[in-house]
């Protein structure tokens, strides 16, 4: 698969302290990227390195194999950084007849018209871009993103200040957009729950590094399921499920807490436990979602 | 880059630059105008002198001198000496390059161009443009003021018209390329204006001067923009206006690669 984003030993230094990390970051073709860290971890950052907006302090960035001073290359990227960039006394459809000129688009006009419908800005009017509110100001990023019918989007928190039914908006448009057109899309948000319904690969992002880089798929097979029972000695239970029923992977948690990973019926490990004189407080059968996954590989109680 | 200049020169019309500089620019000269027609006035000095106000003789002298003003004397003091010329092209140019920075337009700018050099030459003829339109309005109203007005006379030639309206030009544009770089520097409409006010009025030169003098080194306030704004004059001698073109040719180019240097140089957004 010909990759649409390649960083080798990606690296940006602000006064000493590294906020990117040797990223080494994989995005292929079509692919629609969730892009996953910490407040703080390099998204933004990351972000502007493959927009051309900030400079790396070391390493290489390829899009669709070429590099990213390539002309040809920088006129495929659709970019939406942090806060949407507008001139405050324009109306968006006058910033973005600006971004079309620039693009030098052949019918300025009836693109910007087109594209401010695909976001829901097509009543904006004249108003001037001062007076929107954040969730107005976020699909104008997204317009001026979309013009010029980019191959590869790169995305920091589309959806952020977006009511229910814009986000469901901009989730259609993106999935619309990957099935249409080919569209590689990588997009960073804090609502994971709507991540894990367009993702297809994840990179996940910490202090600057890429901690893992993992398939929808092989994220769907971590997530299994796992019984998760109550009882007041774990360890004993642990000990002797292991020895009654086989079973090796599971974990021991706080408060007395015990997640079984291996296939097992909930009814063996009842009555394994009772044989041997350990007390069940609950039992049950959980699904891991890509939250919890975030959060246990970040460490408990860190944010996302 | 063509795009890059015809997106700036919409912006300019579509954010008023082009109105309310111009404007800005006339208004500032009628308001001058009004003064000097009223200080020029005889019988505005005797009134004065009547309420008792300390008026000499040589207020009359001066009066006089001014209502035997020619338009041209009027343009090149309004405009050259008074300094009026730089502040406005100043704040003007200033506010309007910083405004890709203020709310962040450069972030859908830059992605798309990887080679700042076009970003910089494209701005470096959009600030042509708007200076030539300033200029344009400066020299027309006084055209038009001129049966109106207590100057009798047009004064000069047309080689001396045109070279007091191209070396304005010439400066306002290599003054407007030092408002770029010091946007690219400052990025921010508010600290613009203030750097731009302090360059008009010649902080700097004067500073460059005094320096200079204390370390016995070359008059180098002579090869800077506020020094050649002062050195304009009203008819056409080649001895002073080839060195003002070279020094505003000279400061241009500079600030062009100065500011192609900084821009690949330095983060975007």
């Amino acid at each position: 698969m010909q990759m649409a984003v390649h960083t080798a030993g990606l690296c940006k230094r602000y006064r000493g302290r590294a906020a990117v990390d040797h990223l080494d970051m994989q995005v292929g073709k079509g692919e629609i990227y969730g892009f996953i860290g910490q407040n703080g971890a390099g998204k933004s950052t990351t972000f502007k390195l493959l927009a051309g907006l900030a400079r790396p302090t070391a390493g290489q960035i390829e899009l669709f194999g070429r590099p990213l001073t390539d002309p040809t290359v920088r006129r495929r990227l659709g970019v939406l950084v942090e806060d949407a960039g507008v001139y405050p006394g324009l109306s968006a459809r006058e910033n973005c007849m600006l971004k079309a000129m620039a693009l030098g688009l052949d019918n300025e006009s009836k693109a910007v018209e087109r594209t401010l419908g695909e976001v829901g800005l097509a009543g904006a009017g004249s108003k001037a871009c001062k007076r929107f509110s954040m969730g107005q100001r976020r699909r104008l990023g997204l317009a001026l993103a979309l013009l010029g019918n980019p191959d590869l989007l790169l995305l920091d928190e589309p959806t952020n200040g977006l009511d229910p039914e814009g986000i469901r908006d901009v989730r259609r448009l993106l999935l619309q957009l990957q099935a249409e057109r080919g569209v590689t899309i990588v997009v960073s948000s804090h609502l994971l729950g709507e991540l894990e319904k367009i993702a297809t690969s994840y990179g996940i992002i910490r202090n600057g590094r890429m901690v893992q880089q993992i398939t929808a798929a092989e994220l769907e097979a971590r997530c299994r399921d796992y019984i998760t029972l109550q009882t007041q000695d774990p360890h004993r239970a642990a000990a002797v499920l292991e020895e009654k029923l086989g079973l090796s992977g599971y974990e021991v948690l706080p408060e007395g807490v015990l997640h079984l990973y291996d296939p097992v019926e909930s009814s063996a490990v009842v009555a394994a436990l009772s044989e041997n004189g350990v007390p069940v407080g609950s039992i049950g059968t959980h699904r891991q979602e890509l939250e919890d996954y975030f959060v246990k590989l970040m460490g408990v109680g860190e944010h996302v | 880059m063509f795009e890059l200049f015809r997106m700036d020169l919409r912006r300019m019309w579509k954010e008023r630059f082009l109105t309310i500089l111009p404007l800005s620019l006339i208004a500032v000269l009628g308001v001058s105008y009004a003064l000097m027609s009223l200080v020029s006035d005889p019988f505005m000095l005797d009134a004065m002198a009547a309420q008792g106000a300390d008026v000499v003789a040589q207020d009359f002298e001066e009066a006089l001198q001014i209502r035997q003003y020619s338009v041209l004397q009027y343009l090149h003091a309004m405009l050259a000496n008074g300094g009026m010329w730089l502040m406005v092209v100043g704040c003007g140019t200033g506010v309007f390059c910083a405004g890709d920075y203020t709310r962040g337009a450069v972030k859908n700018i830059f992605p798309i161009f990887s080679r700042r050099w076009s970003y910089v030459a494209a701005r470096a003829f959009s600030l042509l443009a708007m200076v030539l339109e300033l200029a344009v309005a400066g020299f027309g109203f006084a055209v038009v003021l001129k049966p109106f007005s207590i100057f009798p006379t047009w004064g000069g030639t047309w080689l001396d018209w045109l070279q007091l309206f191209g070396t304005t030009t010439l400066l306002g544009w290599a003054f407007a390329l030092c408002m770029f770089f010091f946007t690219t520097l400052v990025r921010s409409e508010g600290w613009m204006a203030v750097v731009a006010l302090l360059l008009a009025v010649g902080f700097p030169a004067t500073v460059i001067s005094g320096v200079a003098g204390l370390l016995r080194l070359p008059p180098l306030g002579e090869y800077t923009l506020f020094a050649c704004s002062q050195r304009l004059t009203m008819t056409f001698q080649p001895e002073v206006y080839v060195p003002i073109i070279l020094t505003c040719l000279g400061w241009g180019a500079a600030y062009l690669l100065l500011n192609t240097w900084l821009l690949e140089h330095r983060d975007a957004a």
